[in-house]
């Protein structure tokens, strides 16, 4: 296990790496001369020949391209993201300042998907075949259809302009939170049902429900007591993957709920070319994809203890 | 009796049978007649519009629905109808577009990482893992954007990050496929690799790549879509409904047709492929995730 965890580590540095290259390469290659961007930063609109000069100097970008990312990177392992652009102030603080409105985000997201998911996708295995599951699995799959930004632009408009029970911008209190967190939710909510059912389907069909059965208890208490933390098992492994919709998804309910979060601040930091920003919230992304998809692995060994990662057993 | 079959005729059956197959299920219909649809709206888009989806005219601007404009006008006095029939092609040709190079891109990069295993395969393979390991659409904004906002940049970066899937496919499919008798018979009968994996190898890794397809463009056209949102994809004036929503924005209460009208396009399109893409898989008794 232990083996397999610093594996799964050294590949969040393979993540890392290749990921935090392909912007670098992108950022570097992308029309305009980033000492003249450094140095309007930090100058102000205008700038002399000999002031962009100085900072290409100081900042190393005279340098070979592969030199200056290794140098990036030596910088970064250290915890040296740079400084953002716009505001002069270092790149891992203003990460990190922004961090709390995500994570409360995603968690509530994660919480509405759940919520949402589990008890749907555990009647539609019980109603198998049946109306209800047909119409449930429709919506699911309509769920997964609907481009998120409209969907929050429809609960701002229900609930905050016509109805006026819910602000539709900031951050801050729960009531902030409710619409943002819906609109994710429900998309992820559609995989977390499908997923829901077929492993209730699965559990269905095992002998110990059909015990269960045998000796006379209500089809409720089968569902709900026997079958429901069985069925749980694929669920929880889908939620790495889930997360993965968080942050993307994150990254455009932010912009149009006006949360200060990390997702806004990458959007706008790539509006800028603010480089140090954007690379750090790059790595971050990484860094937690990666990492909740291992803590992931480790709760499901946990929770189901047929299963062990040994030695070549590897898997993204 | 099946000697007798050519081997073109061999390889075409299991996908006409499938596609036949799938399209008599309730969920591959009804997804045929949504994408079929949307075909329609490309290709007679233009013609079937009913105003010239250019015409500004400030007076009558965000008017609601009726007989002249039967979807309203947007703040600059266009017809909201005529240009989402205009934009169908963008919205769904980008989708097309990016599924397009990244299948052909993925398909032959991970048929060769299965073929040549050792060196190019951990190369390849290795940074296929680590991108899968990435939120994509996260790469793509960041992409786009360094790039500058326009149609083709934020085609270039959701390839960028689109190819992976596909080479996962096809990579497996290859690996499965090469020890099989007819490989080794035509190994045998002096067929170079190249030869061998475009002719022997390759069509039989089809069905796979044909429903990964399927949900990648659901997919990539509410991705391109999202970067339009965004602002990072498509410029005004082009008619495309990530775009047109998010001029919608600034105009919920007052015209709130501006931004119901393109959303339902887009959502109604890439429930089409989904349907498609879940009829398929069953059909071809494709084993594999639905989308990543």
């Amino acid at each position: 296990m232990l083996a397999y965890v610093v594996r799964r580590l050294g590949f969040l540095v393979l993540v890392a790496v290749v990921v935090s290259f392909i912007t670098f390469a992108f950022m570097r290659l992308a029309p305009g001369d980033p000492a003249e961007l450094i140095a309007i930063g930090r100058f102000g609109e205008h700038v002399t020949e000999a002031q962009v000069e100085q900072v290409r100097q100081q900042e190393g970008l005279e340098a070979p391209l592969p030199v200056q990312y290794v140098r990036w990177g030596a910088r970064a392992a250290r915890g040296d993201l740079g400084r953002s652009l716009v505001s002069g102030e270092p790149a891992a603080a203003e990460i990190l300042g922004r961090l709390p409105a995500t994570v409360e985000l995603a968690v509530a997201a994660l919480l509405v998907s759940l919520l949402l998911g589990v008890p749907v996708g555990t009647v539609c295995a019980s109603h198998r075949g049946r109306p209800l599951d047909v119409a449930a699995r429709g919506g699911a799959l309509l769920g997964v259809s609907v481009p998120n930004f409209w969907l929050a632009l429809l609960l701002i408009l229900v609930f905050s302009l016509w109805l006026g029970w819910l602000p539709s911008y900031g951050s801050g209190g729960l009531a902030r939170l409710v619409l943002p967190a819906v609109t994710l939710g429900t998309g992820m909510a559609a995989l977390t049902t499908r997923v829901m059912r077929s492993g209730a389907v699965e559990v269905l069909s095992r002998p110990y429900i059909r015990a269960a059965r045998a000796r006379g208890l209500s089809e409720r208490t089968i569902l709900w007591k026997h079958a429901l933390k069985n069925s749980l098992i694929p669920t929880v492994t889908v939620l790495g993957l889930q997360f993965g919709r968080v942050l993307e998804g994150a990254v455009i309910v932010e912009a149009v709920f006006g949360r200060p979060g990390i997702g806004r601040l990458l959007v706008n930091s790539v509006y800028a070319r603010d480089f140090a920003v954007v690379q750090g919230c790059v790595l971050l992304f990484a860094g937690v994809y990666v990492l909740v998809n291992l803590l992931v692995d480790v709760v499901y060994a946990w929770l189901d203890p047929r299963i062990h990662y040994g030695a070549g057993g590897a898997g993204a | 009796m099946h000697e007798f079959v050519t081997g073109a005729a061999r390889r075409a059956m299991p996908l006409l049978s499938g596609l036949r197959r799938m399209a008599g299920r309730v969920d591959g219909a009804l997804g045929c007649v949504l994408l079929c649809g949307v075909l329609a709206a490309a290709v007679l888009g233009p013609l079937a519009a009913p105003n010239d989806p250019a015409a500004d005219e400030v007076s009558r601007r965000l008017q609601p629905p009726s007989v002249r404009y039967p979807l309203g006008t947007d703040e600059l006095g266009r017809c909201v109808l005529s240009r989402l029939l205009v934009g169908t092609r963008y919205s769904v040709g980008t989708g097309v577009a990016i599924v397009a190079v990244s299948l052909l891109v993925g398909a032959v990069l991970g048929a060769v990482a299965g073929y040549a295993g050792g060196a190019a395969d951990r190369l390849i393979m290795g940074a296929v893992d680590a991108m899968l390991a990435f939120p994509g659409l996260v790469l793509a904004i960041v992409i786009a954007g360094v790039l500058g906002p326009s149609l083709f940049n934020a085609m270039l970066a959701l390839a960028a990050v689109h190819w992976t899937a596909y080479a996962r496919i096809a990579r497996g499919s290859v690996l499965s496929a090469r020890t099989e008798p007819y490989v080794e018979a035509a190994r045998a009968l002096g067929a170079g690799p190249v030869r061998l994996l475009v002719r022997h190898i390759l069509p039989n890794c089809i069905s796979p790549l044909l429903v990964m397809a399927t949900f990648g463009l659901g997919h990539m056209v509410l991705a391109a879509s999202a970067l339009s949102f965004l602002g990072l994809g498509v410029q005004a004036p082009t008619p495309e409904w990530g775009a047109m929503l998010n001029r919608g924005r600034d105009f919920l209460l007052v015209a709130p047709h501006m931004m119901t009208w393109p959303g339902l396009a887009i959502t109604l399109t890439v429930l089409g492929f989904n349907l498609t893409g879940d009829a398929l898989r069953d059909a071809m008794d494709v084993r594999q995730p639905a989308r990543l």
